[in-house]
């Protein structure tokens, strides 16, 4: 997968929480990236293999629609810490906040 | 003058009030509904980016929706010419699905082990370019009518494809028992990924699941029969969580 501002920007984003559930809206945030980049990129690292992904359950949401949430896999964990490392070590990401890519 | 004013005044109020009601109230929600009618019908991303609206403060929601408008006009645009691509390719491999029969790996019984030997590496690489798929009922070798890209909606035929490789390569492994191309398998692996992102009904995306624990559980005895251990965790571990998925 080709290593992009955005998608190191949303690798940091899940990896921050990496036992977490992610959603859409939250990543925006947390990421800077916008929608119409993150949906795109989500696909990609979902069809990697390194997300799985899910619906809230209608009982537990209040009345509001379900959300699809994502969550990391062990593959996942390690192929986005590994593009994390190496993003280090890159001189277009050094103004990212990688330093929990140990 | 302010006569004129105070005569007209009597409905700006209202007007204001039903300006904010609309922009702040059921206008976000209904734009939004209308954009994501650019996704084809049964893309999860109907769902999910009106979802997650609801969560989101009133002042949020209206750029929520504008910053929707790009994500819909660029993925859902592209996935529903995807789609449409998807299925003209479908109608034109059943037009021509007699004539695909008839281009079949040839038959076991009139190769010699040098001929089979062969057949292996050519149906190995079909197999890794993603260009045939064994197909059930016939067994002949027949081009994959989806080609290497992966749909944007899935149905029950793409999931036979998949296990019918699974069962190809551990097929060819068993007659051959020398093992089998690995980029052949990270293909299909590669392609079953891709899958597990389209639109799907749950019941195919299971099996889609288990079909895809089969082959990370394939790749994962190639791996440690090669000796890279690491990388046949990694696939028993995919194949547990797509196991465990295609359980609940």
């Amino acid at each position: 997968m080709r290593r992009t501002r955005a998608l190191i920007g949303v690798a940091v984003a899940i990896m921050s929480d990496p036992s977490g559930r992610h959603w859409g809206y939250e990543l925006t945030r947390r990421s800077g990236v916008r929608s119409g980049v993150l949906y795109p990129i989500l696909s990609r690292i979902l069809a990697q293999g390194w997300l799985t992904d899910g619906w809230e359950d209608p009982g537990t949401t209040g009345g509001r629609p379900p959300r699809r949430y994502y969550e990391l896999t062990d593959a996942g964990k390690r192929e986005l810490g590994a593009l994390l490392v190496a993003a280090r070590s890159d001189a277009r990401f050094r103004d990212l906040n990688l330093g929990f890519a140990r | 003058m302010t006569d004129l004013l105070h005569g007209s005044a009597w409905w700006v109020l209202p007007v204001a009030l039903l300006s904010l009601g609309a922009g702040f109230g059921f206008l976000p929600g209904f734009l939004l509904r209308l954009l994501v009618l650019l996704y084809p019908d049964d893309d999860p991303r109907r769902r999910e980016l009106v979802a997650e609206l609801y969560v989101l403060g009133r002042m949020e929601r209206i750029e929520w929706v504008f910053q929707q408008l790009e994500t819909a006009l660029f993925e859902g645009v592209s996935a529903r010419v995807e789609q449409r691509r998807n299925r003209r390719h479908d109608g034109r491999a059943d037009e021509s699905g007699d004539e695909a029969a008839g281009r079949r790996v040839p038959s076991e019984a009139d190769e010699t082990e040098e001929t089979r030997r062969r057949t292996f590496v050519a149906v190995a690489a079909s197999i890794a370019s993603g260009a045939v798929v064994r197909d059930p009922d016939s067994g002949f070798w027949v081009p994959d009518p989806v080609l290497a890209s992966a749909p944007a909606w899935i149905g029950v035929t793409h999931v036979r494809e998949l296990e019918a490789a699974g069962r190809a390569f551990r097929a060819l492994d068993s007659h051959y028992g020398c093992g089998f191309s690995g980029s052949a398998l990270v293909v299909q692996l590669a392609r079953g990924q891709q899958m597990l992102c389209a639109s799907s009904s749950d019941p195919v995306k299971r099996r889609l699941q288990a079909a895809l624990a089969d082959l990370h559980n394939l790749a994962g005895w190639a791996s440690f029969r090669n000796g890279r251990i690491d990388r046949a965790h990694d696939h028993f571990g995919r194949a547990l969580e797509l196991a465990r998925q295609a359980a609940t």
